[in-house]
């Protein structure tokens, strides 16, 4: 296990309250955790729980209602947008690159390094896109639009753009929904990957409860009734029966995962049908 | 994978240049005195004082000069607003700006503003009227914090009719004087015999071709979105904000010279797009070459097919121009 001791923290959220500001509605409140060096902390809960809405904030598109977000111990509305953009990568959901190839999409990444009155990308700027296009498996796909590509493919080429912007921080706000088991294994594989040997601090939004307790060190599911973190820590002690039926509201049974001895979660047809017509 | 990318950026421009070339001194040949080819550099150096030296230097050359500061201009403004509004239909005309800067002009002729401030009276009203567009197209746009393309175009060509409409009732309360020079600027040509206009129109589209190379990698970034350029560091308020106004500039200074010439910020970045790309590095300089040598071909064409009577130069880009947008609205990738 690795340590995370307090100096390896990357991402500290302090008391967080955010929404967007036109409906003045906090959507989320008093939200408290820390990422560290090297560690995968996945975000959980409902449909419009606001697990985006977190994303967002902490990726500064969304100003927060109050309390603050530290970035390395700095506070992240105190630090510019280009040195931001060079410590933290957001891959949202939905990728739109109008006419751009592959691998001018991918070389955008590197935007936060260029100089002013940069005009051309160096040699190390084209080096790391050709090392996240093979890291990535897309390396065939370099010239073709970006918008000619399948859905997974995109998702694993934003990923490709995220990483070659060197973030400690990197943010994804569920990288997996709508893709089959190969890509979804592909793309959590790559990104434990990262984790694991750059260092990267990762924060992932995902849907699938199994998913995120394979691969996450960390969960924080959050509960949309109170509008606040309801349990967060390691896989073993969020994933439960009572806190998942008190988030979920649906009954699930939970057996160890034979091989990773994570917990896992099964849904069950229900039994006991009532008659439509009584 | 650098060195081949400006080896073909580099051989992109110098047959842009060379186009350029042979279109500027086939605008110089061609017309109803016919200046043989070979003849030209002769009259120009040694022939002072004879009539084919006048017709080059007081009526071709400055053609010549305009039609690439306007052409280059109005296609530049057209990549530059596709660039910001991800949408390869939007240019000047069908945005309505070019109608803006004219009710501008109109405006000016109408109360005799250039009487009492000056030839400049007319690049700022034209600047004026663009960039009010701009403002108003653009505001109208957002629904909800995002730019609906759908309602762009349409609020575009509306505020095009409205904006012609008012010209129309401008033209109607008008003294004869005023009417034939309205009516005389609106048919659009690239006809200029004023030095200081002639004068600003080139200075200010070297000036916004080089601010705009200085926002390329934004461009290229707001291909990505607001949101997603914005994480790259990008300020995409400031960075709209200048472009916008360099667009009306381009626009409203094109407008006041030449009268409204349609669809050229549409034909060529979306030809220049399928020829060498999106990246606005590159795409930014060669739309206006390619914009530049354009409108000189079409001039030509204008000058000629009706000889010895001359037709509008937009009644070319016009009918050329509507055809390509009907082909552009086809195209899988573009979506309202």
């Amino acid at each position: 296990m690795r340590e995370t001791t307090p100096n390896k923290t990357i991402l500290e959220v302090k008391n967080l309250s955010c929404g967007y500001s036109k409906t003045n509605i906090s959507i989320l409140q008093n939200i408290d955790f820390t990422v560290s060096k090297g560690e995968m902390v996945s975000i959980l809960g409902t449909n419009g729980s606001g697990k985006t809405t977190l994303l967002k904030t902490i990726s500064s598109i969304i100003s927060p209602a109050k309390g603050k977000i530290l970035l390395q111990g700095e506070e992240i509305k105190n630090i510019s947008l280009k040195e931001r953009s060079t410590k933290t990568a957001v891959v949202m959901q939905f990728q739109n690159a109008a006419y751009m190839t592959v691998e001018e999409y991918i070389l955008l990444g590197r935007l936060p390094y260029f100089k002013k009155f940069q005009f051309f990308e160096t040699q190390k700027d084209i080096d790391l896109v050709h090392k996240y296009l093979e890291l990535t498996n897309t390396m065939e796909l370099k010239d073709v639009p970006f918008n000619e590509i399948s859905g997974g493919e995109k998702q694993l080429v934003s990923i490709a753009r995220a990483l070659v912007q060197e973030p400690v921080l990197l943010l994804l706000d569920e990288p997996t929904s709508h893709l089959d088991i190969s890509h979804q294994a592909q793309i959590l594989n790559l990104i434990n990957q990262m984790k694991e040997q750059l260092g990267i601090a990762v924060l992932i939004v995902l849907h699938d409860i199994n998913l995120a307790s394979e691969y996450s060190d960390t969960l924080i599911l959050i509960n949309k009734g109170t509008r606040t973190i309801q349990a967060k820590g390691k896989p073993e002690d969020v994933i439960t029966e009572k806190l998942i039926k008190k988030v979920y509201n649906t009954d699930v049974y939970i057996k160890e995962n034979p091989i990773s001895s994570k917990p896992c979660v099964f849904l069950s047809k229900k039994e006991n049908i009532v008659p439509m017509n009584q | 994978m650098l060195d081949k990318k400006i080896r073909q950026w580099i051989l992109t421009l110098i047959i842009l240049v060379i186009i350029l070339i042979i279109a500027s001194l086939s605008g110089l040949a061609i017309g109803s005195t016919k200046i043989p080819l070979t003849d030209i550099i002769d009259i120009l150096l040694n022939g002072k004082g004879t009539a084919e030296y006048s017709i080059l230097m007081g009526i071709r050359l400055p053609r010549i000069i305009i039609a690439i500061a306007i052409g280059g201009s109005l296609s530049l403004a057209g990549t530059l607003l596709q660039g910001m509004f991800r949408n390869p239909l939007v240019e000047p005309y069908t945005l309505g700006i070019s109608g803006g800067a004219s009710l501008g002009v109109c405006l000016t002729i109408v109360f005799s503003l250039h009487t009492k401030i000056g030839i400049m009276a007319y690049p700022i009203s034209g600047f004026a009227g663009a960039g009010l567009v701009i403002f108003m197209v653009y505001t109208l746009s957002i629904r909800g914090g995002a730019l609906k393309p759908n309602t762009m175009l349409l609020t575009g060509v509306m505020i095009s009719f409205v904006a012609s409409s008012l010209v129309m009732l401008l033209m109607a309360i008008s003294k004869s004087d005023d009417l034939h020079n309205i009516v005389f600027w609106i048919m659009g040509s690239l006809d200029e015999p004023n030095i200081t206009l002639i004068k600003i129109v080139c200075y200010g589209s070297m000036a916004g071709l080089v601010i705009s190379l200085f926002h390329c990698h934004n461009l290229n970034a707001l291909a990505l979105g607001d949101e997603q350029a914005a994480l790259l560091g990008v300020d995409t308020a400031k960075t709209k904000k200048i472009l916008f106004i360099i667009a009306s500039l381009l626009t409203g200074l094109s407008v006041s010279v030449a009268g409204i010439i349609m669809f050229v910020g549409l034909i060529i970045p979306h030809f220049m797009r399928m020829v060498i790309g999106s990246d606005h590095r590159i795409l930014i300089i060669s739309s206006f070459l390619g914009g530049a040598s354009f409108l000189i071909m079409c001039d030509i064409f204008a000058r000629t097919v009706i000889s010895p009577l001359e037709l509008p130069v937009g009644v070319i880009t016009g009918i050329i121009g509507g055809i390509v947008f009907i082909y552009i609205l086809g195209q899988k990738q573009v979506r309202l």
